[in-house]
């Protein structure tokens, strides 16, 4: 399903020259304004399991209160899981205080990106997503209410089993997570102790 | 032997006395309380400019306090000279209404002599004493030190023979080349210690820029190769803070955060540069036309390479490489007077073969083995640049890509 539904995206991409005079987007306009802001999003261990990912860096930044980037294995490791067939990459996660802000911020990392993605129109995952693949790697970037998940793959196999599961994954846990109301603490991520003693910390 | 104790007799009511007349004695409980460099936030030309913190917050006169409890860092511009200091001492000694104190210079270059300043006392602190400078010149950016050993002349007007030593007091600071400019109006410390230490001694704005971009290309961060995202903040923010404790780390970053530490690191101390990008940048602008020739990215992640996005980041690929393997835009700091580049990110290859690949065009060709001439592009003007760094052959699109210069605040 996944394929069939990115399979239109990566047919415009050989048609490269029309992207470049493609209008920038409005993001002002696009779906899920409206929905719900997120808070004490829990991360639970057992969706992560399988990608062989370890934590660097998690850190609070003012206006995208947390950045926590997973690394995936590196490419052909020994430990490579079957779900991450030679891949390595980097999985992030920010909330931020209101859908407006993770939406700009999905827009800004698309359009500083040295790379093209695509918009995805009625995304599978999230309110609104970006994809490019690339025959040596691939990313995703998405939505959802108020938190911006990006993922980027290098492999050489189909990353879309990494894509539709992992990705699925977060965008449930999002979705899952109580509705931050007013006078409430900043939005967050709750990353517990179990967390962090699964996926170990590690450099970038 | 009734003279011998009539004489000790004697002695010790002297020093009594002497105790209750003036209320002080050796060593004298004299200790320099405060002292203020930059105070006069609205001049610079005899004190101080106004700095930061790291993280952005207000350095504030008296930069020393406490009698060293806080110990600040200030900076000066080149230009100024004989700057003043004010100073304010402490004494726990009773009996002193004023003091006149000195400064023997104990090192540093240039020599700080200050003047002698009477000191009235009020209180256990003193007050407020202006002391000019003489002989203080700076020739030219960097990092300077300045000691001082603060010695009493005279006590309650009285001349003090030898002078009495108080204190010593010891400054590390900072001299820039010129008024600093946005988004580094307002250096922080973290960022003048840097450029002014790479940039110690340089005279000339290229110069200093060159000493910067070259120091941050080896800075430890590592081009960030899978989608070339950026690290530190959108296109309108950099995150100083976390760019300056991810320094050395090995940390991801992409042109637009090198760029923009180049324009921070270089602007703090007066060089008036500014991000600039060529091909689709947010948003608009067509994407650059051309594959890169072989360039080495910042870090040891990706080794030399003309394919630099992606998994082929040590290889060197022919003239059939696609636009997925370029960069859809690059980002570097420009100097729009001179129509000048300083790039940080990556060194292109300045030999006979700059693309690494023979035979082509038309049709692939074949990859070449040439021994490089690695060169981190500093001060050259933007069409040089562009064509060292960018394959002629072949071109993608037939789109003459655009060129943005971006503006950025500093987010904490």
């Amino acid at each position: 399903m996944w394929k069939i539904i990115l399979f239109p995206v990566f047919l415009g991409l050989i048609v490269i020259p029309a992207y470049s005079s493609m209008a920038a987007e409005d993001y002002t306009t696009w779906p899920g304004k409206d929905g719900a802001v997120k808070t004490d999003i829990d991360l639970p261990v057992t969706p992560f399991l399988g990608y062989g990912l370890s934590i660097s860096n998690p850190r609070s930044i003012e206006d995208a209160l947390y950045n926590i980037w997973f690394n995936l294995p590196e490419k052909k490791s020994s430990q490579t899981p079957s779900d991450a067939p030679g891949a390595k990459g980097s999985v992030r996660l920010f909330v931020y205080p209101t859908v407006d802000d993770a939406q700009f911020h999905l827009r800004d990392t698309i359009y500083t990106s040295q790379i093209n993605p695509k918009r995805i129109m009625n995304p599978p995952i999230g309110d609104v997503a970006f994809s490019y693949d690339a025959s040596s790697y691939s990313t995703i970037d998405f939505t959802r209410m108020n938190v911006l998940v990006s993922i980027e793959l290098i492999a050489d196999t189909d990353t879309s089993k990494i894509f539709g599961k992992l990705g699925a994954a977060i965008d449930e846990i999002i979705r899952n997570a109580p509705t931050w109301k007013t006078g409430d603490p900043r939005p967050r991520l709750n990353i517990t102790q179990e967390f962090f003693k699964t996926f170990p910390l590690s450099p970038r | 032997m009734n003279r011998i104790f009539l004489f000790f007799i004697l002695i010790a009511a002297f020093s009594f006395g002497a105790r209750i007349s003036y209320g002080w004695d050796l060593p004298l409980n004299v200790e320099v309380y405060e002292l203020s460099f930059n105070h006069d936030t609205s001049s610079t030309s005899s004190d101080g400019i106004t700095v930061r913190s790291n993280g952005g917050a207000l350095i504030q006169a008296p930069e020393f306090s406490g009698g060293g409890t806080t110990n600040n860092k200030f900076a000066y511009l080149k230009t100024t000279s004989n700057p003043t200091v004010k100073a304010r001492f402490y004494t726990t000694e009773s009996g002193i209404t004023s003091l006149t104190i000195f400064v023997l210079p104990n090192g540093g270059d240039p020599t700080w002599y200050l003047s002698s300043e009477d000191v009235s006392f009020s209180s256990a602190t003193s007050d407020l004493a202006t002391y000019t400078s003489t002989g203080v010149s700076f020739p030219s950016m960097g990092t300077y030190y300045t000691d001082w050993g603060w010695r009493v002349f005279k006590i309650n007007g009285v001349q003090q023979t030898p002078t009495i030593s108080i204190d010593g007091t010891y400054f590390d600071y900072y001299v820039v080349h010129q008024t600093p400019v946005a988004p580094m109006q307002e250096p922080w410390v973290g960022v003048l210690e840097k450029s002014c230490t790479w940039a110690n001694g340089e005279t000339t704005v290229s110069g200093i820029a060159s000493e910067i971009a070259d120091n941050l290309y080896s800075s430890g961060f590592n081009y960030e190769h899978i989608g070339g995202r950026r690290q530190y903040g959108s296109a309108s923010e950099f995150y100083l803070s976390y760019f300056l404790s991810d320094y050395g780390t090995g940390a991801y970053a992409n042109c637009l955060d090198m760029a923009k530490a180049v324009v921070c690191f270089s602007n703090a101390v007066g060089c008036s540069l500014l991000v600039r990008t060529y091909g689709r940048f947010d948003g608009t602008g067509n994407p650059l036309d051309h594959p890169v020739n072989c360039i080495d990215p910042i870090g040891n992640i990706s080794g030399p390479t003309n394919s630099p996005i992606g998994d082929y980041v040590n290889i060197i690929q022919n003239d059939c490489r696609s636009a997925d393997d370029g960069f859809l835009y690059h980002a570097y700091a420009y100097n729009s007077d001179a129509g000048t580049v300083w790039d940080a990110t990556l060194k292109y290859d300045t030999g006979s073969d700059p693309d690494h690949v023979g035979g082509s065009n038309p049709g692939c060709g074949d990859i070449t083995y040439p021994t490089p001439n690695w060169t981190l592009p500093t001060n050259i003007s933007e069409s040089s640049y562009k064509t060292n760094l960018l394959d002629p052959y072949p071109s993608w699109f037939q789109n003459q890509p655009g060129s943005q210069n971006v503006t950025f605040y500093i987010a904490p």
